[in-house]
């Protein structure tokens, strides 16, 4: 008899776990979207500014969309492993994924199969960014942007840029500054902003190419001798743009999320707005001033549009510099 | 025998790295090469020890089991192992949990040993699913027939 | 300072705060002794929580729940030799083997007591040191990080029981492996045999799960129950009190296992992983009898575990100084930090002084308060793991690897790279290539590489970007100290030779005036 009702159990575990499975996938009404539980993937490690930024917006996307939102991991390649995950995953909008630019448009440009091309992502919304800043020791005897061009144009190659990783925006910004100042630098990638942090107080670089967030984190640690964006940051009036310098140069890694190519209109524009609105909070706003993020607000169209932008500058600089294979 | 049969595994493990040697930054290859290289000519020294020295048996004696349990004990685990993106991890936890409880009973399994394992099978499994999906929100594979 | 140190001891002796460190402590062991789920995750997790509390508390429970997490790694490395995180890799290795001697209680122990030693050692170089120590861990470059991931190498030379060369033969395959996948410097693709999915490389979590525990796990189900006898229960049960004061009895080993873990882990990136590792050399070379390593020392345990709860206070370090993350789990808490609008820096203890001290105090209560914890809820856990019938717990111990190489990015091919490895692990082993020598390389390449390729890129301005690997002042003291832990275990064989040589003619005399 026992065993019989162990038997039963089983049989009626199993059989609930297949329905609950089977429901879930029927449920997939662009119009009465979302019907279940969303996960918000990042292709990053924990603890990363992603990691800050998504943990800041998941309870508010969760109120704006009535149903829970749950952030998980999917870390490797620099973000490759899991965006080409996500062109494997069900186009049912209930598996959104941070996406950052430059990644998605330099990784797949220059290697030789990084399991996914730029067009299998389908971007949301873009909402933040943090531009790059040109950073040196504040007891450096580099004091401004010229100082610097003239010191590497005396010593071809031996000043040191450490910026964060391969084929990001620190690599392409310092790749494009090279470019626009005819000099040449040798850029060396740390394992992510943390690692490159102190070799640029030890020392051990002669400068850094990194992300406006540092420069309040390092306070006057540092001196910051160029930022690129358009005009001067707000939160860092003191800080000379590149382009007041001489050079246009005003890039940086934008933030959003992504969803597979082949998802509804519908589904994307409902994410879309739930972003924005999550955007227009002014808790977060506040929050991600603080962090030294920039706000930004690009629609699915926007986004696209954005990326097909850079993706020309990128395509023209590094073919001129006999990057893409 | 065992350091020269060792000896080929760890150069064969070294050729497959080889041939796919694909440098396209300056740097990139420089560790690896090191690593191969070093290790291609240590294997020679184990084979070559091997060859030399035939008294060292070059086996190791801990963990030795015979080939029917060995073998049947892989074949369950890889079984386990590859049938996780069909099964799930509930359902081929609990199958496998099974099989695996009542394989290693060395006395002929009666109905109620049988159910003994289910139950302890559906406990363990069950409490580890329910706790990583519903508590700490881990998605675990499901089942795909 | 010393106002602010004394408000921050007020702040922390409140029953609420004491119970807040207690629900940290408690649920950051729980999910620590879970393989796949690591420090990081479950600080990560607990953030939105903190954002509905005052600063001070948030930061507290956050601290709490990490010092327990990584003293809840030693639980399944000791029980059922998964080491979760790296940070516990030398836990198991004498771990697991005083578990098969059925004194799985007090290698438990054991860890509770060097975890407690360690925490709050390393608290206390956080608070009294904290910037001379800083400035001292910026000295170290690219070149310095490569000799410490050397220095982690030679390791081998006292891992390896049997022959040298197979262990040198073991730590190159894990330094190989290490290189699949992107290459950390430079961005190559290697070595994926032609899947994208390799391009992450062989992550290290279902690695360590698999040269470690799947072994184990084929051993245990092929040999069924005829002798796979977990627990020898011959050993007379020790009361309690005699195994703390054993344990306590141990002073030169805590303190010095405690202060490498606090050294290692002001650097950033080597951190935790390194420093159970380097601990466990040492004390392994500080022992009178060293070849009882590896097969159930306690010493062992103590040093590794000692060490990785040192590198929580030394992590800090770098953290709250200067703004540099020691280890992940610190990345996430400097974020709380910042959102706070509390900017990590000297005036940050100036400022904020209360706050700061409160935090750092409530990590030395929540070290305090593992012993108790650790002690009641580790030891039932311990009884409950050991009760198990052996046809049960091989199975559980299955479904628990297979849970944790698929959570830390939840992906099924990981748990294929874990049984693939293991496999591969227990081959491996039968011809005496061990598969601690393995996790070794794997654990230190990328250290290394990185390491090698940014040192040269760094110094291309000299003439010769290689020499610098040999001409900085530290780079000399860790060349020296490399050579010094190669070079030693075979010195200790030697002289242990000799003894016994000296020691068989007394025999023989010995013999002689009986006959």
């Amino acid at each position: 008899m026992k065993s019989r009702r162990i038997f039963t159990s089983v049989v009626g575990m199993v059989a609930l776990a297949l329905t609950a499975t089977g429901c879930g996938a029927g449920g997939g009404a662009a119009a009465d979207f979302p019907q279940k539980r969303i996960d918000y993937v990042l292709p990053f490690d924990a603890g990363g500014e992603s990691d800050i930024t998504a943990r800041l917006q998941q309870e508010k996307l969760g109120e704006i969309l009535g149903q829970t939102v749950n952030v998980s991991y999917k870390p490797g390649g620099g973000g490759a492993l899991g965006w080409s995950e996500l062109t494997r995953t069900a186009p049912d909008g209930y598996t959104v994924m941070g996406s950052n630019l430059p990644h998605i448009i330099l990784q797949p440009m220059l290697r030789g199969d990084a399991g996914y091309t730029t067009e299998d992502l389908k971007q949301v919304y873009i909402f933040q960014s943090t531009p790059n800043v040109l950073l040196v020791p504040a007891d450096s005897d580099i004091q401004t942007l010229d100082d610097f061009i003239a010191e590497a144009e005396e010593n071809p190659g031996a000043i040191s840029v450490g910026g964060s990783g391969d084929f990001t925006a620190n690599h392409i910004g310092t790749l494009m500054l090279s470019d626009m100042a005819g000099i040449e630098l040798t850029y060396t990638p740390f394992s992510g902003t943390g690692t490159a942090v102190p070799a640029l107080l030890g020392g051990h670089v002669d400068a850094l190419m990194s992300y406006t967030p540092q420069i309040s984190q390092l306070g006057d640690q540092v001196r910051a001798i160029a930022v690129a964006t358009e005009e001067r940051m707000s939160s860092f009036p003191d800080v000379p743009t590149f382009a007041e310098q001489g050079y246009e140069l005003a890039d940086g890694a934008y933030r959003g999320v992504s969803v597979p190519e082949e998802t509804p209109d519908e589904i994307v524009q409902t994410l879309a707005d739930a972003f924005q609105e999550v955007n227009e909070d002014p808790e977060l706003i506040k929050a991600f001033e603080e962090q030294g993020f920039v706000l930004e607000n690009y629609g699915p169209a926007e986004a696209a549009a954005l990326t097909e932008e850079r993706t020309a500058v990128y395509e023209d600089l590094l073919t001129r510099l006999g990057m893409v294979p | 025998m065992g350091n020269i049969i060792g000896g080929f595994v760890v150069l064969i493990f070294c050729f497959i790295f080889w041939i796919q040697r694909d440098y396209t930054s300056d740097y990139g290859g420089l560790f690896p090469d090191v690593v191969m290289v070093v290790l291609a000519a240590l294997s020679v020294m184990l084979i070559a020890r091997g060859v030399l020295w035939r008294h060292e048996s070059g086996w190791d004696t801990t963990g030795r089991l015979n080939y029917r349990d060995l073998g049947r004990a892989l074949i369950l685990l890889i079984a386990w192992v590859i049938s996780l993106p069909v099964l799930g991890y509930l359902v081929g936890g609990i199958l496998f949990f099974t099989l695996v409880a009542v394989m290693m009973r060395t006395e002929r399994p009666t109905l109620k040993n049988l159910a003994l394992d289910l139950g302890v099978a559906v406990a363990v499994v069950g409490v580890f699913y329910l706790g990583f999906t519903q508590v700490l929100y881990v998605t675990l594979p499901e089942v795909s027939l | 300072m010393f106002e602010a140190l004394g408000q921050g001891l007020l702040a922390n002796l409140a029953p609420s705060m004491l119970l807040l460190v207690l629900i940290g402590t408690f649920a950051g062991m729980a999910l620590g002794a879970m393989p796949g789920l690591s420090a990081t995750m479950g600080v990560a997790l607990l953030v939105p929580f903190t954002f509905a509390m005052d600063p001070t508390p948030g930061l507290v429970l956050l601290g709490a729940f990490y010092m327990g997490a990584i003293y809840g790694g030693s639980f399944t490395a000791i029980l059922v030799n998964a080491p979760g995180t790296p940070s516990s890799i030398a836990t198991a290795l004498d771990g697991y083997p005083l578990t098969r001697q059925g004194r799985s209680e007090y290698a438990i122990v054991g860890a509770t007591m060097g975890s407690f030693v360690g925490g709050i050692i390393g608290v206390v170089a956080l608070i009294f040191l904290a910037p001379p120590l800083a400035s001292f861990s910026l000295r170290f470059g690219p070149q310095e990080y490569f000799w410490v991931a050397m220095f982690g190498l030679t390791i081998i030379a006292s891992l390896a029981s049997g022959s040298l060369l197979k262990g040198l033969i073991g730590g190159l395959i894990g330094l190989l492996i290490a290189t699949i996948g992107i290459a950390p410097v430079g961005g190559d693709v290697r070595f994926t045999f032609g899947d994208p999915m390799l391009q992450g490389g062989v992550p290290l979590v279902p690695a360590l799960i698999g040269l470690f525990t799947v072994p184990e796990v084929i051993r245990l189900i092929a040999l069924r129950t005829r002798d796979a006898q977990m627990v020898d229960d011959s050993q007379k049960k020790a009361s309690l009190f005699g195994m703390v004061k054993d344990i306590l009895g141990r002073p030169v080993n805590l303190l010095r296992s405690s202060l490498i873990g606090t050294a290692v882990g002001i650097l950033p990136g080597a951190g935790g992983s390194v420093a159970n590792l380097v601990a466990y050399n040492e004390a392994k070379r500080a022992s009178k009898h060293p070849e009882t390593f590896g097969k159930g020392e306690i010493d062992g345990v103590i040093a590794s575990e000692s060490a990785n709860n040192g590198t929580v206070g030394g992590g800090f370090i770098p953290t709250l100084t200067l703004g540099v993350p020691g280890t992940p789990p610190d990345a996430i808490i400097l974020g709380v930090l910042l959102l706070h609008g509390l900017r990590p820096g000297a005036e940050l203890f100036e400022t904020s002084g209360s706050l700061v001290y409160t935090f750092i105090l409530a990590l030395a209560v929540s070290a305090v308060m593992m012993v108790p914890v650790g002690l009641i809820a580790g030891r039932g856990l311990q009884r409950g793991v050991m009760a198990l019938p052996v046809r049960y717990l091989a199975p559980s111990i299955t479904v628990l690897s297979i849970i944790g190489a698929y959570a830390i990015r939840s992906s099924v091919f990981d748990v294929f790279i874990m049984l693939a490895l293991g496999i591969v692990a227990y081959l491996l082993q039968r011809v005496g290539i061990g598969g601690a020598a393995i996790v070794l390389g794997l654990v230190l390449g990328s250290i290394a590489e990185t390491g090698l390729v940014q040192g040269i890129l760094t110094s291309s301005g000299a003439d010769m970007p290689w020499s610098t690997f040999f001409t900085r002042p530290i780079s000399l003291i860790l060349i020296a100290m490399c050579l010094i832990s190669a070079v030693w275990p075979m010195v200790q064989k030697r002289r242990a030779r000799r003894n016994l040589t000296e020691a068989a003619p007394a025999v023989a005399a010995d013999r002689a005036e009986n006959d």
